[in-house]
């Protein structure tokens, strides 16, 4: 799914020509899981729940490490910096100028219309996300392994054990724990990346879309704000992507109740592009806060 | 089910019991039964790694890293450094003639490439060089091998060291003598100290073949430690490169049949000496 909406570029593309891919979407959050059709199961879209016992599993096995005897990130990293110092201030202040660079020039460069200014930026942007990445796996590489970092990798891997299903009821799992833990790197390695495949048409931009649709905005404004009319239970077993839309569209039902635009939100039709219809509804409600901001 | 990395053998001296039928003084058959140590190809079995033991694996070499350096041991990058702020680990000799001959390849190499042609003096000039180069390489890694044991001592060296004989003690498994096709684990399955200590009885009690299969062990794990992914093919190498290097040699004992067969070996070899030695004759009285 997401491969194909990759394929539309938002600035050109009409809003009903992804209308179909946003609604199959949509219908996937609706009922709180993906069906892998090659493999015959179930992906559960986790939710605070499922979160909270995989961080349960990091935070026991960072403590099992640690009275193993295996160092904190802390004590290494102070002993490369001061100890062995391979690793100095002058290699921390490179990361950070590099991240400063991209946090202050990203919003300029999204805005800038002259081609040549842009591609110009867009290196520069590029080559500090490189020497960030770079400088990153070679701090990593000099850390070593540390008890945070490889309970948060091992941890990492339970979202496969609690996402994968053999029904739709989402009672039969995949493995059970023992069967999980005995499995090889090249077949969890094979789950990941179909987890991955599966669930990478949940980005926040194809949220933010499918938040401005007709049929999530019509929904929402019959369930009055109440989550627990719009997905039938309780806010707190909502799925990440479930919450994701839900925040999202009472916003945009909250643009449309407070809107002072005498025109209203954008039609849909033939010409209207997905990007006309995402930026109505971001701009909207930065005049609304503005607007009651000033008058407070 | 356990899957496997490789698999090799290490002979041992067994006792077999030969039998032979023989008449007696008073003419009835007697068996006679002589016990002879003879040699028996044992096999040993490298557990492939599950996920679960490479993530241990990584754990234990942190651990023992993080000892190492709270016990003063040193980092490779401490040593590097600190023989840096002394001007380096060479000699001031070691130094003019490193630099000697890294200028001499340079010189060379350029020599090489400026020559043309494909006749025989051109292609003997060629070989020429290219020798003069193998023997500067091998003077410069002779130079520099020299001083690789100041990295001995360091806090990742040892960790490496002790990484290895816990992957040993992981991976191990020895052919039951009972059931030819069943692998057992050779330092049992218990605790790490448990097969630590069934390792350290091993070394220290156990005879001749323990102790060349505790080696081979050690060799092998090491080349799949040090050289991560390892193919069969690679074990292959890894065999044929211990059995260089190895002096590991088992004398067996021969039996009545093995004892008359080699006389007979031998008497033929002399009988065709000395036919050899007589036609040689022959043709130097008939020369003369």
């Amino acid at each position: 799914m997401d491969q194909y909406l990759d394929t539309f570029n938002d600035a050109n593309s009409k809003v009903l020509d992804q209308y179909d891919a946003l609604r199959a979407i949509w219908g996937d959050i609706l009922q709180g899981f993906s069906y892998c059709m090659d493999e015959d199961v179930y992906i559960k879209h986790l939710d605070d729940i499922d979160h909270s016992q995989i961080a349960k599993i990091q935070t026991s096995l960072t403590y099992k490490f640690l009275k193993m005897g295996v160092p904190t990130r802390a004590e290494r990293l102070d002993f490369i910096l001061n100890e062995s110092e391979e690793w100095t201030q002058d290699d921390e202040d490179e990361i950070t100028s590099a991240e400063y660079f991209i946090s202050d020039n990203t919003e300029t460069y999204e805005t800038m219309a002259i081609p040549e200014q842009k591609k110009a930026l867009g290196k520069g942007l590029q080559e500090a996300r490189d020497v960030i990445r770079k400088k990153k796996i070679e701090r990593e590489t000099k850390i070593g392994v540390v008890a945070e970092t490889k309970a948060e990798k091992m941890a990492n891997n339970y979202h496969i054990y609690f996402a994968f299903y053999k029904d739709s009821e989402l009672k039969q799992r995949m493995w059970s724990r023992e069967e999980f833990e005995e499995l090889e790197d090249n077949e969890l390695t094979k789950w990941i990346m179909k987890y991955n495949q599966e669930t990478s048409c949940f980005k926040n931009k194809n949220l933010k879309k499918i938040a401005a649709m007709p049929f999530t905005i019509n929904s929402a404004s019959y369930c009055k704000d109440h989550g627990m009319f719009f997905f039938g239970k309780p806010i707190t077993r909502f799925s990440t992507y479930q919450l994701g839309i839900f925040t999202k569209v009472m916003r945009n039902t909250f643009v449309l109740r407070e809107t002072k635009n005498k025109s209203g939100s954008p039609e849909i039709n033939n010409e209207l592009k997905i990007k006309d219809l995402v930026d109505w509804y971001d701009m909207e409600y930065s005049v609304i806060i503005a607007a009651n901001n000033s008058a407070k | 089910m356990k899957k496997w990395l490789c698999e090799f053998t290490v002979d041992k001296l067994v006792d077999v019991n030969k039998s032979k039928k023989e008449k007696g003084e008073d003419g009835k058959e007697i068996t006679i039964t002589r016990t002879l140590k003879k040699n028996q190809p044992v096999s040993f079995k490298l557990q492939k790694p599950t996920r679960r033991q490479f993530e241990d694996g990584e754990l234990y070499y942190a651990i023992k890293l993080s000892e190492g350096i709270k016990a003063g041991l040193l980092t490779t990058a401490q040593v590097s450094k600190r023989y840096e702020n002394d001007g380096g680990v060479y000699t001031d000799a070691e130094k003019s003639r490193l630099r000697e001959l890294r200028n001499d390849i340079a010189e060379l190499q350029g020599e090489y490439f400026k020559l043309e042609g494909d006749d025989e003096e051109i292609d003997q000039e060629k070989i020429r060089i290219l020798s003069h180069i193998n023997d500067a390489r091998t003077e410069i890694s002779d130079i520099e091998n020299v001083h690789q044991y100041i990295y001995d001592q360091t806090a990742e060296v040892k960790a490496r060291n002790k990484t290895i004989l816990w992957w040993i003690l992981s991976m191990a498994h020895q052919q039951n003598a009972k059931n030819k096709n069943q692998f057992l684990e050779m330092f049992g399955k218990g605790e790490l100290d448990d097969r630590l200590d069934s390792y350290d009885r091993l070394e220290e009690m156990g005879d001749d073949f323990t102790q060349e299969a505790l080696k081979k062990l050690a060799y092998y794990v090491s080349y799949w430690y040090v050289s991560k992914n390892v193919s069969a093919e690679d074990f292959k190498t890894v065999e044929s490169l211990y059995e260089q290097s190895s002096d590991y040699k088992l004398i067996e004992d021969k039996d009545e049949e093995e004892k008359a067969e080699e006389k007979a070996e031998e008497k033929a070899e002399e009988t065709e000496n000395e036919s050899k030695e007589q036609s040689e004759e022959k043709l130097v009285e008939e020369a003369n």
